[in-house]
């Protein structure tokens, strides 16, 4: 069984905090995903989970046992990391024989589980290869190779598809999360992108500098999410987060007002703004100040005529619209998202 | 960036320059080996270049029993010391390179220390330690005050600092100790720079005449730098063919090896300058 379990873990840098009493409990076969712009804390916490980085406070539990004080070989995890690391000197097989080599394993028994973990991952014909004769997508497929061989408790993955092109990095996500469904074993995957989040997490963990800012299923984050930082973070283009005033009656906002409860900043989703004015929706008006087309769709900036924010609007196909053109767009009140000073959503406008 | 050019005269100047350099390091060998091959009536004569060249020379001292202890002493403390400056190296820069420990900088610093250090500073008080323990006139004596190598280590250390941590995590979390990661993981991409390190070690090591000279004081563990004086004989005539043909035998396993290995000699040490 591989639960993960870390109760106020906590790591310092002299005065530096990386990582900030972090409480999370990940259940046998669970996918979660850490995510958070750099410096925020993730990696250092998956590097804390290995055993490859000290506590400076809290506790690590794997499958149950307090791990905490564990080195990383003490530990059933296997890690993918982001440069591969693959050992250079040794042949594919080599490469993912080896912690079965450092186990004890017989070469017959090393033999047959290689062959069984290259041919899970298509690597059977390049088992003879050394890593500076693959290409960056089978090293990165080695790199997993390696992890799955040893059938650990927990894979870790730090960043494993940033060294790939945009169109590979879609396939190995899908291969990665078909995989990890398959042998149904715990993951913790770190990442910068919040699409590689949102698409393989069965939940996400959102860090920011040093701190945890949700935890949350992909859809929940993405419908409700904390506060202004995963709201903004979560989501492309980003979330419309605009600053409110209220004056007794309504809120109001450059372009546009709403009859809701007093609040610091509304939220609102390019994809929610739909052209047009619809009743008891949130209605903006403006000008076109810029159109990006984005393949089926076509990213509008429109600029009120009463304030400097400029919101974003993401339209079907592709609207005929030119710079200046006027634009009235709405959303449903459901999908106008308020928040207080603090930043912390307090709800919808519904 | 464009090639430095040199207008014709500069040029020429230059290349004058560079020969006369090229011939001051290669005359006196070239001198070593025409000697060699002279026949005892011409080793005087003023030529540099024998009229009637022999191998007399090379025959006489190699069916010398003497030369073959010389020959047998210099390999054996020359492997012996180069394999212990290796290991001994390796095991101090991964230290240094790899862990933090109390009084890490403090130690690093005594070992950059030691590379300002002349030997002769050093060469009185171990002679008498070597006395001391017994070792006066054994391999021992010869090999061991030689094992530290400070230069090594920093180099080496240069290189460990170069190797990418993540391949020390992964290794660690397959599941080896810091001894593994040693010798399964770094020690083998560290080969072209433990070769390079080895072959000057082995070129210092097998030229060495000042230290022996001191502990030497019998056939028992003459080197052939110190054996070859032997040919000196006020007594007996100074023998200068046999003489010249035992210092080019002894020349040539240095020789060769650093024309084998030249370029990675070269590289070694630039990119150790560069990485660090």
């Amino acid at each position: 069984m591989g639960e993960v379990n870390l109760s106020g873990v906590a790591k310092r840098f002299g005065e530096t905090v990386a990582v900030e009493a972090l409480d999370l409990s990940i259940d046998d076969g669970e996918f979660v995903v850490l995510v958070g712009p750099s410096g925020c804390g993730k990696t250092t916490t998956l590097r804390m989970v290995a055993g490859l980085e000290e506590v400076s406070a809290g506790t690590i539990r794997l499958a149950g046992e307090d791990v905490t004080a564990r080195r990383a070989r003490e530990r059933d995890i296997a890690m993918v990391f982001q440069n591969y690391a693959l050992y250079p000197h040794m042949t594919v097989a080599e490469n993912v024989g080896f912690a079965l080599r450092m186990k004890g394993f017989s070469a017959a028994d090393r033999a047959a589980r290689i062959a069984r973990a290259a041919e899970l991952m298509g690597l059977s014909d390049l088992l003879a290869r050394f890593p500076r004769q693959l290409s960056g997508g089978q090293r990165q497929r080695v790199a997993v190779c390696r992890a799955i061989v040893r059938e650990p408790a927990v894979f870790l993955f730090d960043e494993p598809l940033s060294n790939l092109d945009a169109q590979l990095r879609v396939s190995a996500r899908t291969e990665i999360r078909a995989l990890q469904s398959e042998l149904n074993t715990t993951s913790v995957y770190v990442t910068h992108d919040q699409v590689e989040a949102m698409t393989m997490a069965d939940r996400i963990v959102v860090m920011h500098q040093g701190r945890v800012q949700q935890i949350a299923d992909p859809v929940t984050l993405y419908e409700a999410p904390a506060n202004t930082f995963v709201a903004a973070f979560i989501g492309s283009p980003a979330m419309n987060i605009v600053t409110a005033t209220h004056d007794g009656e309504q809120l109001k906002v450059p372009g546009g007002a709403l009859a809701a409860a007093p609040a610091a900043s509304v939220g609102v989703r390019p994809e929610h703004l739909t052209p047009g004015e619809a009743d008891g929706a949130f209605v903006l008006s403006g000008s076109v100040h810029l159109s990006e087309t984005l393949g089926g769709e076509t990213l509008v900036h429109l600029k009120p005529d009463d304030g400097a924010h400029v919101w974003q609007v993401r339209l079907p196909g592709h609207p005929r619209l030119t710079t200046g053109d006027a634009l009235t767009v709405s959303a449903p009140l459901a999908h106008v998202h308020l928040f207080d000073e603090a930043g912390t959503r307090i709800g919808t406008a519904a | 960036m464009s090639a430095m050019t040199l207008s014709p005269a500069w040029r020429v100047t230059a290349h004058v320059a560079l020969l006369m350099v090229c011939f001051a390091i290669i005359g006196p060998m070239l001198l070593v080996v025409g000697t060699s091959l002279k026949p005892d009536n011409e080793i005087f004569s003023p030529l540099p270049f024998p009229v009637s060249p022999t191998l007399d020379n090379y025959a006489a001292i190699l069916g010398d029993a003497a030369f073959r202890t010389y020959l047998w002493n210099s390999t054996g403390t020359t492997l012996l010391r180069v394999a212990g400056q290796l290991v001994l190296c390796v095991l101090a820069a991964y230290a240094f390179a790899r862990f933090r420990f109390p009084g890490h900088n403090a130690l690093f610093f005594l070992v950059l220390g030691a590379m300002m250090i002349p030997p002769q500073l050093t060469m009185i008080p171990n002679y008498i330690l070597i006395a001391d323990l017994g070792w006066f006139d054994t391999w021992t004596g010869i090999i061991v005050p030689n094992l530290a190598m400070p230069f090594g280590t920093f180099l080496l250390r240069q290189h460990m600092l170069a190797f990418p941590r993540e391949l020390f995590d992964a290794a660690e979390v397959d599941g080896a100790g810091p001894w593994r990661q040693l010798w399964l993981v770094l020690i083998p991409n560290l080969r072209p720079a433990l070769g390079a390190l080895a072959i000057v070690l082995f070129i210092e090591a097998w030229n060495e005449y000042f230290w022996p000279l001191l502990i030497s004081e019998t056939d028992r563990s003459a080197t052939l730098q110190i054996g070859l004086r032997g040919f000196l004989n006020e007594e007996t005539g100074d023998e200068f063919g046999k003489l010249m043909a035992g210092v080019t035998l002894a020349s040539l396993p240095a020789l060769a090896i650093f024309f084998a290995f030249q370029r990675q000699v070269m590289q070694t040490f630039v990119s150790s300058g560069l990485k660090g």
